[in-house]
């Protein structure tokens, strides 16, 4: 009895206490004048801190907050392969103060595996930030000195995180292309993916063009396929798609699922001059910001950050095209087709 | 590589760095002082609060706070017979007579710098290893990682406290536990048993912090004091002679004799790249050594310079020898480098090839922070010998609440989901079965750390190899690894078949548990009201004292035991059967796993229910000696009872602080310190204003940060309003 009756005035004491301290909180709650942004904008990525995502994000912030004034802050929600994230924001407040930046292959693979709600297409896109041709990377000091060499030494061994990747149906359709031999092996991290090559484990690994020169490892590497169809700056001496076409008489088309894009986008349902606010703001940091500028020289982003890629509706026609892509590819049978690698 | 070393510098010498050394430095002093906790719950409390800072600064910290943890755990091993870390134990032998006889200033100034020269060894050790270790990494392909793997957790069980099969078991859970999730080779998911938030797999810092800080507090707060302040009345720092001299004449008895401090130095990295191996194991082996060689060997125990170096510079310099198979391999030498593993992925950093290769300095990093943070803790350390009883007498109604707060904000913190919270009660609990059955944590913890590293590697040597089993056994470093193994487990054996024999022939022979691995243990934890370090002489006797009181629940014991074992055997036959639910290549290594851990379940079953199996184990496994077979803590009703209101405090946190957000733990921690001291209103008020402020703080400046809690909102963004995510 005793002890109950102590409990009972520890609890309201403790009820009492929480209340008096949480009383003595300012409300920190953004402004109210209506105009945008009014209030903390916050930039989330799926991923941990290091990524390419993380990174655009975290060059982006304080640009954003010198132009508007307002806080701009990056959070890391992780999870789910990036879609705690995507989903984070699509069900926060519709009014733009909730940002997202994403990969264009990842959910376009996430879309067609039932896994977001609201849909891809329904998420308010206004802008690609980046988007580079996927590459297939080997040991510089290796004895592949071009993709012919690869191909002369089948079956290919290439290796890379899983099955979902979105490297693997740009590798898948070079070999089918080809009708090369090869052993896809799953399961590294990205940055082993990269050092099984050095080590000998693995022919080839399959990245965006400007990896290596982003990790300041380019010197360990020789790209041997770019997929564009004009030579690439940040590799020059890596063939083509046109190139390989020639030579091995075969048709393989550059895809925008060939890509690596990261597309930035807010909650569904934000007013439509809210995101063109977004997107115009940048479009003018990517075309008129000379600080910014000097941010993405310094990131060799200059190529591949281009201002025609933002706005609302030619970002949302890009994820429909990457959707229709991915459908006609299919990947629900990735780990089927992967794994039916020798010919 | 010089490039790097001079960046290491420029970095540890700057403003932030030199903070992060001397942070680090004074925490590691602090949580080593504290016998129960240690580096590693020191560095996993600070972990999530590090996330999104340099990770450059943030592993000097937690370097600095491995390297400093075992000169703190040295002071009460010298000034109060009570070693702050199991690495300490042998430190008490020498260090507390040396103070005995009021030269208790010249023993601190022997450990510390006798912890300077060791850790100067371990540091350059690993630094010798740089040029080289590409080479060696390159020789490690998937098929080579995934014995090197299968050798960190046999070796971690064979060496752990608690029995061999025992550590098996755990360390087959803890594999198990890293297949939930999502699959990091195949699309799909396994063992969420459709819990959304288990998608991407079982959060690892929640596990961390429910294993190594909250469920030692389990144990700790089950009695008064964290050392029970009788044990520091016949204290004698400061006494005898003065601070200088005592100083002078410390320093010169390490520098006399560089030969003997270096070679301890030399075997405590040569110990340390072992896995397994703690820092009580190397300093125990160099002290028989030192003992064995030395012309003062008759001195040994009565307070010995030579005995004291012995201890603490095999101790310290083993922490080079960790961490190079962590850095190298991601295989962790001991439980204080699994933590450092796991901040260097949440960091972002990938161990092996693209560490050496790219992040070079982060290397050199890691080798100065050993060195300058154990310099700069021997400097507070000195300097805060006789506040040592102060620390280590603190009482637990504050440490326990107090610990639980930094845990659970910072288990939120790492990745913002609130039922990260749920976790940690669940790792505790699991982590609390697994100490008061005898099953070493530290190896559920690796298996955990290693289990999609095992899974990926085995896949792959599969995917290579065809399909073959043959595959798997290609190449003179797989066997290696593989003779290795059945060497350390023919020796294994053998030992215990000596021991048994020994022991039959000595009445109460005993022999030291030195295998310090650090993972909560209830004898770590001073359990039963008595002070903490079970291994020291005075902690054994008080064992022995207790072991006719033992007797009488041998029966209670026995079936407790074997329900435990039910509750695992459970568990790895629900991941077996789960496992036929997918896939060939999604269940082959899960069922594998749970095949092997059922047997092995099934095993300790017997031990349990059955003596004359129990006997046979006991002859079999060194490191499980007959007693050691069975449950190794009190598991009288009473006990129980107290170690259950601690575990019922920690889910009372977890529920309010979901329900109410953060700044519910205010009144918690007041709630708990009235709880268990009623008087104690004002230190109650102090703690829980000191706990408010910074949360309120917080929730003002950092909303994204802040858990509101989830009821409906009464003070807007700081109470109420939270949203929370789908359970399922």
């Amino acid at each position: 009895m005793h002890r109950g009756r102590r409990s009972s005035q520890v609890i309201a004491v403790s009820a009492g206490a929480t209340l008096l301290l949480a009383s003595c909180a300012n409300d920190p709650g953004a402004g109210t004048d209506g105009e945008f942004p009014n209030g903390t904008v916050r930039i989330v990525v799926g991923s941990g801190p290091g990524s390419t995502m993380d990174h655009l994000a975290r060059g982006l912030a304080p640009h954003l907050q010198d132009m508007w004034g307002e806080s701009v802050a990056v959070e890391n929600v992780e999870g789910a392969n990036q879609s705690a994230g995507y989903h984070e924001v699509a069900n926060s407040d519709p009014d733009g103060h909730d940002l997202f930046i994403g990969v264009h292959g990842t959910f376009g693979i996430h879309e067609h595996l039932g896994n977001l709600e609201p849909g891809l297409e329904e998420f308010e896109w206004f802008g690609t930030l980046l988007e580079e041709p996927y590459a297939f990377h080997a040991d510089a000091d290796g004895p592949f000195g071009s993709f012919d060499d690869l191909l002369d030494d089948q079956p290919i061994r290439y290796g890379d995180s899983g099955y979902e990747s979105p490297v693997n149906p740009f590798a898948l359709t070079v070999f089918d292309t080809l009708d090369a031999d090869y052993v896809f092996t799953p399961g590294y991290d990205p940055g082993e993916a990269q050092s099984s090559v050095l080590t000998g484990e693995q022919d080839v690994v399959g990245r965006d063009a400007a990896q290596m020169l982003r990790t300041g490892t380019a010197d360990d590497y020789e790209v041997l396929l770019v997929a564009t169809e004009e030579e690439h700056p940040l590799a020059p001496d890596a063939m083509t798609f046109p190139e390989l076409e020639d030579e091995y008489d075969v048709e393989l088309p550059v895809l925008d699922i060939f890509q690596l894009g990261f597309p930035i986008g807010t909650t569904p349902g934000t007013p439509e001059e809210t995101v063109d606010i977004l997107a115009d703001s940048v479009r003018e940091l990517i075309e008129d910001d000379a600080q910014f500028q000097e941010w993405m020289e310094d990131n060799h982003m200059s190529e591949s950050m281009q201002a025609d890629r933002i706005g609302r509706e030619v970002t949302q026609e890009h994820v429909a095209d990457v959707l229709e892509q991915y459908e006609d590819f299919g990947v629900t049978d990735l780990e089927e087709r992967l794994g039916n690698g020798a010919n | 590589m010089l490039d790097a070393l001079l960046e290491a510098i420029a970095l540890i010498l700057t403003p932030a760095g030199i903070l992060a050394v001397l942070a680090g430095a004074a925490i590691g002093l602090t949580f080593g002082i504290l016998p129960g906790l240690g580096a590693s719950q020191a560095m996993i409390l600070l972990l999530p609060f590090t996330y999104g800072a340099d990770p450059d600064y943030a592993i000097l910290l937690f370097v600095a706070i491995m390297s400093a943890a075992s000169f703190g755990g040295a002071l009460p091993a010298i000034l109060i017979n009570t070693p702050g870390t199991p690495a300490n134990v042998c430190t008490t032998f020498d260090g507390h007579p040396l103070a005995q006889r009021g030269e208790a200033t010249r023993a601190i100034f022997i450990s510390g710098v006798a912890c300077v020269i060791g850790s100067i060894v371990g540091a350059t050790a690993l630094f010798a290893l740089i040029p080289v270790i590409s080479e060696i990494i390159t020789a490690f392909g998937s098929r080579e990682t995934f014995w090197l793997v299968v050798f960190g957790i046999a070796m971690i069980s064979l060496a752990s406290k608690g029995n061999t099969i025992k550590g098996l078991v755990a360390g087959g859970i803890g594999l198990l536990l890293a297949f939930v999730g999502r699959n990091y080779v195949f699309p799909g998911e396994r063992f969420t048993g459709g819990i959304d938030f288990l998608y991407d797999g079982i959060p690892m810092i929640a596990l961390l912090v429910g294993v190594f800080a909250v469920a030692p507090m389990v144990f700790i707060g089950a009695r008064d004091y964290v050392v029970d302040p009788s044990v520091t009345a016949g204290v004698v720092a400061g006494s005898g002679g003065s601070y200088r001299a005592q100083a002078k004449q410390g320093t010169l008895d390490v520098l006399r004799r560089p030969v003997r401090t270096i070679r301890g130095g030399v075997i405590g990295v040569l110990l340390g790249i072992i896995p397994a191996v703690g820092g009580a194991t190397a300093s125990f082996i160099n002290y028989l050594l030192a003992k064995q060689t030395s012309p003062d060997a008759q001195n040994f125990g009565s307070g010995s310079p030579e005995g004291l170096i012995a201890s603490e510079s095999a101790n310290d310099a083993k922490d080079g020898g960790a961490l190079m198979p962590t850095l190298a391999f991601g295989i962790p030498g001991d439980v204080n480098t699994a933590v450092l593993l796991g901040a260097l992925l949440m960091h972002g950093v990938s161990v092996g090839s693209p560490l050496f290769n790219h992040e070079l300095s982060l290397v050199m990093i890691i080798v100065l922070a050993l060195v300058v943070g154990q310099i700069a803790v021997v400097l507070l350390g000195a300097a805060a010998g006789p506040l040592v009883t102060r620390v280590s007498t603190v009482h637990t109604a504050y440490l326990v609440p107090t610990v639980l707060t930094f845990a659970l904000i910072g288990s939120y913190l790492y990745r913002g989901g609130v039922w990260d919270l749920v976790i940690v009660v669940a790792a505790a609990a699991l982590a609390y079965g697994l100490a008061l059955f005898n099953y070493p944590a530290i190896s559920l913890v690796l298996g955990f750390l290693l289990g999609v590293e095992a899974e990926r590697n085995f896949v792959q040597t599969r995917t290579m190899s065809g399909g073959e089993l043959s595959g798997f056994f290609e190449g003179w470093i797989v066997w290696v690894l593989i003779g290795a193994m059945v060497v350390a487990f023919l020796g294994s054996a053998i030992l215990g078949r000596r021991r048994a024999t020994t022991a039959a022939a000595t009445p109460g022979g005993d022999a030291h548990d030195t295998s310090g691995d650090g993972s909560v243990t209830p004898h770590d934890a001073g359990d039963n009201d008595r002070p903490a370090g079970a291994s020291t002489s005075q902690s054994t006797s008080q064992v022995r004292e207790s072991a006719p009181a033992a007797e009488t629940v041998e029966q209670p014991r026995t079936w407790l035991g074997a329900g435990f074992a039910a509750f695992l055997l459970t568990a790895s036959l629900a991941f077996l059967w789960a496992a036929q639910g997918h896939e060939e290549d999604m269940a082959l290594f899960p069922t594998v796993v749970a095949a092997v851990t059922t047997v092995l379940v099934l095993i300790v079953l017997a031990i349990e229910v059955l003596p004359g199996v129990r006997r046979l184990a006991g002859r079999l496994d060194s490191a499980a000696p007959e007693a050691a077979t069975g449950p190794a803590g009190d598991l009288t009703a009473a006990a129980l009872g107290r170690h259950g209101r601690v575990l019922g405090w920690a889910a009372v946190f977890v529920t309010m602080v979901i329900a109410v957000g953060f700044l519910a733990l205010p009144v918690l921690v007041a709630g708990y310190i009235l709880g268990t001291q009623p008087r104690r209103w004002r230190s109650a008020l102090i703690l829980a204003a000191l706990v408010a402020g910074p949360l309120i703080t917080m929730g003002v400046t950092s909303p994204a940060m802040f858990w509101p809690g989830a009821i409906p909102p009464v003070v807007p963004d700081l109470v109420g309003g939270g949203v929370l995510p789908q359970f399922r």
